[in-house]
């Protein structure tokens, strides 16, 4: 048995499990020796048992310190993840001209899609109002009346199209645009997938030295 | 580029700061409410055992949440959520046992006691009527003990040994140096004894005390 006792602090670590490997071994040396120290620490621990009683009443915090397996799996599912990232990266690497023209028709289709609807619509809708013009010019009962509304007529269709055509110039404007953007669009995807191939491979290559690397020897 | 990508220390911290980050930032209600599912046991295990009723617990665990969405601007995302948490809920404790240290004074009505009422209450799984009435002694003499214990040590006791904080983390909350906080704990532990022993049959008649450069704080 040692002159000096261990503090109450130490007993504290030591009961919670708080204290370092090496002083838990000395602190239960000093216990087998020493029979104050051991009757003291077993009335404490009698209190700790006695908390127990009083049951816990609601239910613990999920901490993520006190749960080491759960951040390992945690740690160890993000893993797996990069790893299929990457696979998939690497595998399609060689199909992206291929994806790249793919996209580039879905857009060129949906924009002549849209194009062709806009263009369909406009028909149409003059088509009915000339119908209407002339059925109206029709019911009219004087010669006159036939004759203001045959040339107001004249006036819209020329009117109508004249919009048309404004209509259309705005539409092509619009798809230029578009196809400019998408152009812009497609250069800065190209440049972030080179630029993620470039950090994958130097991740890689890093592994790889790590992998390869000598392990240090234990102390 | 790779390194923008994954930041390896945000795939490896605690939800909580970022959580609460969003809270105050962005008033992120789900954010909020995750963080509300995730301590509202502990919080109220905390209230319930430093006021030792589970009514005036469950009140001051939804206190503490109104309180700590209302501060949310003072939180500072260098600290650890937790700690931050644990102070609003101690403060509110704190205020709750003034006010019925203040009651007392002028009335008969006194701190919980004699409350039996909300106080405990057990889950379901119980051995039979006659191990739940002895239990249920226990645990009331485990709360009645608790209670007359000076409000420091009964806050190291609860952190710690109910609520599983590590004694810097306590430190940390309460705002006192580690070793005073285990010295606390000793301190509290010894009282504890001495006020359940009637429920220790085992112990020796004649426990000799520590040295007292021992227990020297």
């Amino acid at each position: 048995m040692s002159n000096t006792h261990p503090t109450a602090e130490d007993w504290m670590s030591y009961l919670y499990g708080e204290d370092a490997p090496v002083r838990h071994l000395e602190l239960e040396a000093h216990l087998r020796a020493c029979p104050t120290c051991r009757n003291q620490v077993e009335q404490w621990r009698h209190s700790m048992r006695s908390l127990d009683h009083w049951s816990d009443v609601r239910p613990r915090r999920k901490s993520w310190a006190v749960e080491p397996a759960l951040r390992w799996a945690v740690a160890a599912a993000v893993m797996l993840g990069i790893g299929i990232g990457v696979g998939r990266l690497a595998s399609a690497a060689p199909r992206s001209a291929q994806l790249r023209e793919l996209v580039r028709m879905e857009v060129d289709a949906r924009l002549n899609a849209a194009h062709a609807e806009f263009a369909q619509i406009l028909e149409r809708r003059q088509a009915e109002m000339a119908q209407k013009l002339q059925a109206a010019a029709a019911q009219a009962g004087s010669e006159e009346a036939r004759q203001v509304l045959g040339d107001y007529a004249k006036v819209l269709d020329e009117q109508r199209t004249s919009d048309r055509q404004a209509y259309l110039a705005a539409f092509r404007q619009l798809d230029e645009r578009q196809r400019a953007e998408v152009g812009n669009l497609r250069e800065a995807l190209q440049t972030v997938a080179l630029n993620a191939d470039d950090g994958l491979n130097r991740a890689q290559e890093q592994l790889l030295e790590l992998a390869s690397s000598p392990r240090s020897t234990s102390p | 580029m790779a390194g923008k990508l994954f930041s390896w220390p945000s795939l490896f911290s605690c939800p909580d700061e970022r959580a609460m980050w969003r809270v105050r930032t962005e008033e992120d209600a789900q954010a909020f409410a995750e963080l509300v599912s995730r301590w509202q046991g502990p919080i109220q295990g905390l209230c319930t055992r430093m006021l030792g009723n589970r009514h005036r617990g469950e009140d001051l665990a939804q206190e503490t949440f109104a309180r700590l969405y209302a501060r949310r601007h003072s939180y500072e995302p260098t600290g650890k959520f937790s700690t931050f948490l644990w102070r609003i809920a101690l403060n509110i404790c704190y205020d709750e046992l003034r006010k019925i240290k203040r009651r007392r004074e002028f009335s008969l009505d006194g701190l919980d006691t004699d409350d039996g009422h909300g106080s405990l209450e057990f889950e379901a799984d119980d051995p039979g009527p006659d191990a739940r009435l002895v239990e249920n002694e226990r645990a009331e003499a485990v709360r009645q003990a608790l209670l007359q214990l000076p409000e420091p040590y009964r806050v190291v006791v609860v952190l710690r040994h109910y609520e599983g904080l590590k004694f810097r983390e306590i430190g940390d909350v309460v705002g006192i140096p580690e070793g005073t906080v285990k010295s606390r704990m000793s301190e509290a532990l010894s009282q504890l004894g001495r006020l359940l022993n009637p429920l220790r049959p085992e112990m020796p008649k004649n426990i000799a005390p520590l040295p007292p450069e021992s227990l020297l704080i």
